[in-house]
């Protein structure tokens, strides 16, 4: 018997104006447990404002927003009991040191005793900031406050995290180690929803995609359902020890193909198809008599199924 | 993660137990009271400790306390053994003091709430289980334990008051207490500012404004405590049971305030789908009944009826100004409110007055101001021959508690209708509505006034029936001089009264249902047919699934 699981995350028919603009036009999706989604947009998309929502930051116009079977608007308590939500900008107080800030967090979330220590210690250790407990927090680089953001909104151990450009501004290191961080996150059974610009990043650690324009949702799926969704268009190059020219012809009566281009013995073209249509026609190709040398093709990454779904349009 | 990954047992339990340093224990003892104490004041604590800023005003006031005392001492020897120096001494510590309780900590409070929202530290906080109440009273408390510190600096300075002569224990004790009550105020209304703007050049012009309220508020307890401990001492009359009544009288109707203002910043920062102001509605309502027991308690002590004025001019005012605040409430009540509301219309009628929005506002406030003025003429009517000589004060208060709250009705209902028309474009708030019922009343007087002395060719400049909607120049010409103008003031009832019952028929008309809305239960909407691609992930029940 299989059974489902519910969505640990379900935005249902989200709506959110800001007078006359509207930032989320009717955005549903759902996230099941452990499952990483990257929401993708370009800046003004209204990623961050339905993040918001989810957070209990914000209340939609109309839709609603369920974490955990819990509404966003008639159950906040019970959504934030369940949350972690680590925003764009660090927010990090003065005068504190790493240890007393996760510690304040804690105690804002109700750990008390031994749990709350537990809990540091857990956090710190995840994080790899119990070498720097006692450094102020002012003294920390970019990649370490936001290591310590990623603790501080972990702290209560929540079953969904929200994560608002997690990897903007830091260096490839810092971007590696909390990639690294979200998967065992991830691995450990938390639903995470995670924003960025970096879009290699979330093709990488990401089961799911949602990718969103002028606040509507275009596509969400894996990265290769969306592709399926699209003109799968791959970028193929085919190297031939001789008949260059009547390799040229030969690919100009084929439909499927465009944009040829010769550079030597190097032909390279444009293929619409899928790779069993790719094989086919390496197939056609080595019956046809070409020496074929090499048959590579580049299929579209996560970068080109955003541009081809989005138009770049912002609000 | 989970709690498997913790190898390593927790050592920080026992290490406290099995040291032998005091000072560690001590810190144990700490650690452990603070599980009990509000995050923020934990948070706030350490960081106090830590701020340059702290330090340097702690170290201030403690070389200032010294410096006077030195300064003082010399200057008054030899006397000082004998004379009553003591308020001298005194009132030179008090005023150090005033500084950090009236500038430094009301001023940290507000910058305490105004950074966290600046920095969006505030956000954080919201999302975790610590309520709204839990942040002002984080604060709030901070702003206490700050303000025991500076007392405890200057604490052997005071003592050393008492063994000199001219001064006395309780004097000590209330300008002691009085000095703490105002810093508490201040720092409530300071709590309360920083949520008012979010902007961050609003929150500089506040900020400004602050800063200005405080400087004159320190001057103002500089001349408290001079008229206090030297001018005019005739008023401590500590054996005398009305002073102490008078004590409890203010400090009930100050408890009442600081609660006021400390609901209103929690409401300010409570998250907009919850019911923010039942809490508020209920002090306003427990206000009324204070302010009418004292002023009840007054005019049966006193052999004169103006208790009774007082009674009606401050009840009246009270319900304007929250009525203005109230009318600019949003009119739409979120799910989550409607959820709440009772099934039963007698339930619903009840309890009405809890639920936000103006109409309901608007009808508690102008029931408040009714019943005050009820109350009152009732009192000026009924019992005179058996509390007070019936006299021409009585029937000036009669019209006052009516035509009082017929201004009260009319102004809000105005009012009312004015910030119907904001919400609509989609702007306002309480403090835009509080605004405009000012422009509302400062244009009622001032416009009737400009159109008649253009009329009279700026030759009329006496009172008319067309300047009723003032109610200040409208009072003083019926009232004025003990006796009531009897030849205006049937008119001027006629007019108020008939625009009051006009108004009211009006609201009751704009309101319609809203009135007295009905529960409603939450629904999630459907599923959207294109519903996001991602699929549930199917977890196997048994090892044939995999």
């Amino acid at each position: 018997m299989i059974q489902t699981r519910n969505a640990m995350i379900e935005l249902r028919r989200l709506h959110r104006n800001f007078g006359r603009t509207e930032a989320v036009r009717d955005i549903s999706f759902e996230v099941y447990p452990g499952q990483v989604f990257g929401y993708i947009g370009p800046n003004g998309a209204g990623k961050t404002t339905s993040m918001r929502i989810l957070a209990t930051l914000d209340l939609p116009s109309a839709g609603d927003a369920l974490v955990d079977g819990h509404s966003v608007i008639n159950d906040p308590d019970k959504v934030r009991r369940r949350l972690g939500f680590m925003p764009d900008a660090f927010g990090v107080y003065a005068n504190v040191n790493c240890w007393e800030y996760l510690d304040f967090f804690a105690r804002s979330y109700g750990m008390k005793g031994r749990e709350r220590r537990m809990a540091l210690e857990r956090t710190m250790e995840f994080t790899g900031l119990d070498i720097l407990a006692e450094k102020p927090i002012n003294g920390l680089s970019k990649g370490m406050k936001q290591r310590l953001c990623l603790g501080r909104s972990m702290i209560h151990d929540p079953s969904v995290l929200i994560l608002d450009e997690p990897a903007a501004g830091l260096d490839p290191r810092a971007r590696i180690e909390l990639r690294e961080m979200i998967t065992r996150l991830s691995q450990a059974g938390k639903t995470i929803l995670v924003s960025s610009h970096i879009l290699t990043e979330l093709a990488e650690m990401c089961d799911v995609v949602g990718i969103i324009e002028q606040g509507q949702l275009l596509a969400t799926g894996s990265v290769n359902e969306i592709q399926r969704g699209q003109v799968n268009l791959s970028r193929v190059r085919v190297r031939v020890l001789e008949d260059v020219v009547r390799l040229t012809e030969w690919l100009a009566s084929k439909t499927d193909l465009q944009d040829v281009v010769i550079d030597g013995q190097l032909v390279t073209f444009a293929h619409q198809g899928d790779r069993e249509e790719e094989a086919a026609l390496l197939r056609e190709m080595v019956l046809a008599d070409f020496k074929i040398a090499e048959f590579a093709a580049k299929h579209s990454s996560l970068e080109d199924v955003f541009l081809q779904v989005t138009k770049g349009r912002v609000q | 993660m989970t709690s498997g990954e913790i190898t390593e047992p927790i050592q920080a339990e026992q290490a406290p137990a099995t040291s032998d340093s005091w000072l560690k224990r001590w810190d144990a003892l700490l650690e452990w009271g603070s599980e009990y104490l509000n995050p923020i004041l934990v948070k706030e604590t350490r960081q106090a400790l830590k701020s340059k800023q702290f330090a340097i005003t702690f170290t201030l006031v403690l070389l200032a306390g010294w410096v006077w005392s030195l300064v003082a001492i010399i200057m008054r020897s030899p006397g000082i053994a004998y004379a009553p120096d003591g308020p001298v001494l005194l009132v030179g510590y008090i005023d150090i003091l005033l500084f950090p309780l009236i500038i430094i900590i009301p001023y940290t409070a507000f910058r305490s709430l105004a950074a966290e929202r600046e920095d969006g530290t505030y956000e954080l906080l919201s999302i975790s289980t610590l309520g709204p109440g839990h942040i002002i009273q984080g604060k709030l408390g901070s702003a206490v334990v700050q303000m025991l510190v500076y007392f405890s600096a200057l604490a052997p300075c005071v003592a050393f008051t008492y063994l000199l002569r001219g001064i006395d224990v309780i004097s000590i004790g209330l300008c002691l207490v009085f000095s703490f009550l105002l810093s508490l105020l201040l720092s409530v209304l300071g709590l309360l500012l920083a949520t008012i703007a979010n902007a961050r050049h609003w929150q500089a012009v506040v900020s400004v404004g602050i800063i200005l309220g405080l400087a004159i508020v320190y001057y103002w307890g500089l001349y408290v405590s001079y008229e206090f401990l030297f001018e005019d001492t005739s008023w401590r009359a500590y054996d005398n049971a009305d002073f102490w009544t008078a004590w409890l009288a203010a400090l009930t109707v100050y408890i009442s305030y600081v609660l006021l203002i400390y609901h209103a910043a929690t409401a300010r920062i409570t998250f907009p789908s919850e019911n923010r102001v039942w809490k508020l509605r209920m002090v306003m309502l427990g206000q009324h009944f204070l302010f009418l027991l004292w002023w009840g308690y007054v005019y049966l002590n006193a052999n004169h009826i103006g208790p009774l004025a007082g009674a009606i001019i401050v009840g009246c005012l009270h319900w304007g100004v929250m009525g203005a605040l109230m009318v600019g409430e949003s009119p739409v009540l979120s799910p989550r409110v409607r959820r709440t509301i009772p099934e039963s219309l007698w339930g619903r009628v009840r309890l009405n007055w809890r639920l936000p929005g103006p109409a309901r506002g608007y009808f508690l406030a102008v029931s408040g101001a009714i019943s005050g003025g009820i109350v009152v003429a009732s009192t000026t009517l009924f019992p005179r021959t058996l509390i007070q000589p019936y006299g021409p004060n009585h029937e000036g208060i009669f019209w006052m508690s009516i035509l009082l709250p017929c201004y009260v009705i009319c102004y809000l209902g105005l009012g009312r209708v004015i910030m119907a028309g904001v919400h609509r474009l989609g702007q306002g708030g309480i403090f835009v509505s509080l605004l405009i019922h000012v422009i509302v009343m400062a244009a009622a007087c001032g416009l009737p006034w400009s159109f008649q002395l253009w009329y009279s060719n700026f030759r009329d400049h006496n009172y008319t029936l067309f300047q009723v909607a003032n109610p200040f120049w409208t009072f003083e010409e019926l009232f004025s001089g003990g006796s009531v103008n009897n030849s205006q003031v049937i008119p001027v009832t006629i007019i108020l009264l008939g625009s009051a019952a006009l108004m009211l028929l009006l609201q009751l008309y704009l309101s319609g249902r809203d009135l007295v809305p009905a529960r409603s239960e939450s629904v999630l909407p459907p599923r959207s047919p294109q519903a996001g691609a991602a699929r549930p992930i199917e977890v196997p029940q048994s090892p044939w699934d995999e």
